[in-house]
């Protein structure tokens, strides 16, 4: 659609600039998270964070998901990367080429759980608050990203010549002049819908690392959805799913055994809560 | 008790008469006192708190609370130095478009030592450092990143 921005002399990748931004407003939606806030509402982890640390663990999160997508990428990309070192074929154009485009959201999913980990242990904070208070701008910052690869053309629906289908006049990446299905836009408008879900559920009372739950839950039936009307079939896959299908299978059941350890574990942490909210506060001699 | 009473039982001189205001005389040093050195507690004595604060099980400690001591101020004041020079690296790699993937590297590593710098002392090299390598790595996003997941695309470009 639109690969590259030409600004004066200055070429600028779109998918690039996208995720940019993206991973902006990613950070501006954890200001407004864990800015103090009037309201009391102690249900929100959110709340017990304070931004620096939070934007910290935020980029901790932006280097382990760059790592983690990468790295994925270059799994995948080995059967087709190998042959050409055995011929000695590989230049360091193409070289170049392998380590800065390509990316595998889940590989960069996991690669950024990762990093906040890491730097929650590394400076002593509890991982589940943070988590808990930055997961809403994954799907936000992901849903740029998909309108990224929209305007690269990469990442593109099956053929398709039905009402909103798309041609693509100018892609490297995507077949030019055919109606395809926009899955981009889809996956995009629903990873909007969901940050908008996990704002609005986190407003409200709920249970520690639900959000969490929810938004592996959702992201997982959005992606096994979407992947059905994909067309760039080179990626991997197994039996009768593709490999982000399988991960997507992975992360509903893990996403199933958090929300129902939340559920049965509820009454005790509300008898907690009562309790602690009835004892008179500690006399400091 | 009249007013020169009350002074020296303020200091201690005295004790007063009123059982009221008796301490239990049973031997038991005054709350919040260690038993002098050489002597045993007396049975039923517990050791005082040592902060007047105890967390609630499960509760979080304060974010701000210090766990461990802090580090050394010239390893920090290194780690900031060194993060504030890989971002002028970095950007001058990026700008100057003299191996972008090599500006890339040296703002992660940057960005990674700002942080830690920055989380254990506040400090204004730190703070450049973070803001730099940050900078480097918006710019390297929108130069060389692109994306490609069909993992042949690649291949094909490159033929």
């Amino acid at each position: 659609m639109l690969p590259y921005m030409q600004i004066g002399s200055i070429r600028i990748a779109s998918y690039g600039a996208m995720v940019l931004l993206g991973g902006y407003i990613g950070a501006l939606s954890i200001w407004f998270r864990t800015r103090s806030s009037n309201k009391p509402n102690n249900n929100r982890y959110s709340e017990s964070i304070e931004f620096q640390q939070a934007l910290f663990a935020y980029l901790y999160g932006v280097i382990g998901l760059g790592l983690g997508a990468k790295l994925f990428y270059l799994l995948q990309a080995l059967p087709l990367v190998l042959p050409l070192l055995k011929q000695e074929a590989l230049s360091s154009e193409l070289l170049l080429d392998i380590l800065t485009k390509g990316f595998v959201f889940y590989g960069g999913f996991i690669g950024g759980v990762a990093g906040v980990y890491i730097y929650s242990r590394q400076f002593k904070k509890p991982f589940a608050p943070l988590a808990e208070t930055l997961i809403p701008a994954v799907p936000l910052a992901h849903a740029f990203g998909r309108i990224g690869c929209f305007m690269a053309g990469c990442c593109y629906g099956m053929p398709y010549e039905g009402r909103l289908s798309i041609v693509f006049e100018l892609s490297e990446v995507a077949p030019l002049h055919i109606h395809l299905f926009p899955v981009q836009l889809l996956e995009s408008a629903l990873l909007f819908a969901l940050a908008a879900f996990l704002v609005i559920y986190d407003r409200n009372a709920r249970k520690p690392r639900s959000l969490f739950g929810w938004y592996l839950l959702l992201y997982g039936l959005i992606r096994m959805l979407t992947e059905l009307f994909r067309g760039d079939a080179l990626r991997g896959s197994f039996l009768f799913f593709s490999t982000s299908q399988w991960i997507s299978v992975v992360l509903i059941i893990t996403a199933i055994v958090i929300l129902m350890r939340n559920t049965s574990s509820a009454g005790r942490v509300d008898e907690q809560q009562n309790l602690y909210a009835q004892q008179p506060p500690t006399t400091v001699v | 008790m009249n007013e020169n009473d009350s002074q020296q039982l303020s200091q201690g001189n005295i004790q007063s008469s009123d059982p009221e205001q008796q301490q239990p005389s049973q031997g038991y040093p005054p709350v919040g006192q260690q038993p002098p050195a050489g002597q045993q507690p007396p049975p039923g004595w517990q050791q005082p708190p040592a902060q007047g604060y105890q967390p609630y099980a499960g509760q979080q400690p304060n974010p701000g609370y210090p766990l461990q001591p802090p580090p050394p101020e010239n390893k920090t004041r290194g780690s900031a130095i060194a993060s504030m020079v890989l971002g002028i690296i970095a950007l001058l790699s990026l700008l100057l478009g003299i191996y972008p993937l090599l500006g890339l590297l040296c703002s992660v590593v940057g960005l990674v030592l700002g942080i830690n710098a920055r989380e254990n002392q506040r400090s204004g090299v730190a703070t450049a450092g973070v803001v730099l390598n940050l900078i480097a790595i918006s710019l390297c996003a929108i130069a060389i990143v692109a994306c490609v997941t069909c993992t042949g695309c690649i291949i094909t470009m490159a033929r």
